[in-house]
């Protein structure tokens, strides 16, 4: 079988860099914020200071970098054209913009404010979906990843709806905001939002980046379906403040769809054809550990009562918050941004000069070193906030935010490094190809 | 221009991801010459590789720069899929591969 060369795609590096480098400011200033709160962290997860944390986190670094991420890989990997990189480069503005005005207001717990950097975010996320979603839609590859990508749009346009809702119903009492509700906006937008897009994405990824050949996973499809269908009945049933004997039954039903994603990735890391396990590797299994620390977390959570001690309803929402976004989609997102950014850098700066001089390979423009340190980092500081909640100690809880700050800063190194000089860490080598058989 | 020659321009090209030149991989399953022309069959590591065509554009142009005025066909093939096994000794060890027990499993 055989097939002309297809020419490459791939969008400029100015379009893309700066969601990759923008994101890490939103984990520093989540940390900030973190290590400048009190008690009331652990009353109830809908405290100002708890908002405008999960909004600088969730919206600033993890969906920031997936934006990147997927404005990148839809050109790239679905082979499906962007609509205008024009707007996405007025639509990074927006968003940074709007995110910051949002984090900023919501911990002022300015009502009329928040309603207009709210705002803002939507128009960003509209401009956003239009953007990605034309390019999905136009992509020739009938995979999983295509599928994800378009179902995590999906959930992205229901939970910017929701967030802007509540907004307004916070400024307007259109009806009661409960935390069921809250959860249910807050789980669409992480699992539907980011962890369809993250999971369908990573059946791309993984094999990729650690070329597996020999093994193919056996969950995919069934991964988006069982998702889709158990966030909807999760949202519908959620919304409506169910007692814990519902809400365990609802949280063990939307783990099912991350294990079987989880067992894929084991066998597809199994599988490789890599020996040495690189920095997206080591991501995907340390946000492995994160996911099986969440689903526990969250089935105590969903219990509630039994572990809400001294009326402190928060602490395994937050325990719950902090493993499942920091530590699952976090661990992962950053291994990932280690490889996608060198392979852009890569294909921009330094393959125009493939024939004519000796050009660094991908691991040469990123430190494996500073990858690792980063990754190690967030999860420590991500570990320190968990059990923080756990224990009920603020002190540890600022820790945490302090180590969220020099997490997010380490992350922004490690990806400021790569747009160093870099230069070819080996030579043509003749001695590899001995084997030359014609 | 001969199949030699062109295998040791090819030695040159490498997969970004992996760091190692394509004809160490076995990326290259053949070569064909005529005079004035040259036919490449190569593949990439995995199919749905975002680098794959890159790679073969690469392959591509090293040829066409070495053999100018010639006419250069790079073609992707899929059939055999590549396997690691397919590698050199040299690269499998590179990849940190114990050969002898790759080479045993086929």
């Amino acid at each position: 079988m055989t097939a002309r060369v297809a020419p490459t795609q791939s969008p400029p590096l100015g379009l893309i860099a700066p969601f990759f480098l923008a994101a890490p400011l939103g984990l520093v200033a989540a940390g900030l914020l973190l290590a400048n709160a009190g008690h009331l962290s652990f009353q109830a997860i809908n405290l100002p200071r708890n908002v405008a944390i999960t909004h600088a986190v969730v919206l600033g670094w993890i969906t920031t970098t997936m934006m990147g991420a997927l404005y990148q890989m839809a050109p790239a990997v679905l082979s499906g054209r962007l609509w205008s990189e024009r707007l996405a480069r007025v639509q990074f503005v927006i968003h940074v913009l709007s995110v910051s005005f949002f984090v900023w207001s919501a911990w002022q717990w300015d009502v009329p404010l928040m309603g207009i950097a709210g705002s803002g975010i939507f128009v960003s996320l509209v401009l956003f979906m239009a953007n990605a979603g034309v390019a999905v839609a136009r992509a020739r590859s009938r995979s999983v990843p295509r599928a994800a990508a378009a179902l995590g749009l999906a959930w992205l346009a229901i939970a910017g709806g929701l967030g802007l809702t509540w907004v307004g119903t916070l400024e307007h009492l259109w009806f009661p905001i409960t935390m069921g509700r809250l959860s249910a906006h807050a789980h669409v937008g992480l699992v539907g939002w980011l962890g369809i897009t993250l999971m369908g994405l990573s059946y791309q990824l993984v094999p990729m980046f650690n070329v597996v050949t020999r093994v193919r996973p056996r969950f995919g499809t069934p991964v988006l379906i069982i998702m889709s269908l158990a966030l909807t009945t999760f949202a519908a049933v959620v919304a409506t403040d169910p007692g814990p004997a519902v809400r365990l039954p609802l949280a063990l039903l939307l783990a099912v769809a991350p294990l079987l994603w989880g067992v894929d990735v084991v066998r597809l890391l199994l599988g490789r054809s890599k020996r040495r396990l690189d920095i997206q590797g080591h991501s995907m299994l340390v946000a492995l550990v994160w996911l099986v620390l969440a689903v526990l977390l969250g089935a105590g959570a969903a219990l509630g009562t039994p572990f809400t001690p001294g009326d402190e309803s928060a602490r395994w929402l937050l325990a719950y918050a902090a493993a499942g976004i920091g530590g699952w989609l976090g661990s992962a997102l950053i291994g990932n941004s280690f490889k996608i950014l060198p392979f852009l850098i890569w294909y921009h700066r330094y393959r125009p000069r493939v024939g004519l001089e000796a050009v660094p390979v991908v691991s040469d423009i990123y430190s494996e070193r500073l990858a690792t340190v980063a990754l190690a980092g967030v999860s420590l500081a991500v570990a320190t906030v968990a059990v923080s909640a756990l224990v009920g100690s603020v002190p540890a809880l600022q820790a945490g935010g302090a180590l969220l700050v020099v997490g997010g800063l380490l992350h922004l190194v490690g990806l400021v490094h790569m747009f160093l000089p870099k230069h070819a860490s080996r030579a043509p080598q003749p001695a590899l190809s001995k084997r030359i058989t014609v | 221009m001969n199949s030699r020659q062109v295998a040791e321009t090819l030695a040159h090209v490498y997969d970004p991801e992996l760091g190692i030149d394509v004809v160490a991989l076995g990326l290259v399953y053949s070569i064909e010459t005529e005079p004035g022309r040259a036919a490449v069959l190569m593949t990439t590591t995995t199919a749905s590789c975002p680098m794959g065509p890159a790679i073969l554009e690469d392959a591509e142009t090293m040829l066409s720069l070495r053999f100018p005025g010639e006419e250069i066909e790079v073609r992707p093939v899929f059939d055999p899929p590549w396997d690691i096994r397919m590698a050199s000794d040299e690269a499998l060890s590179a990849l940190g591969f114990p050969v002898r027990e790759v080479r045993a499993t086929g």
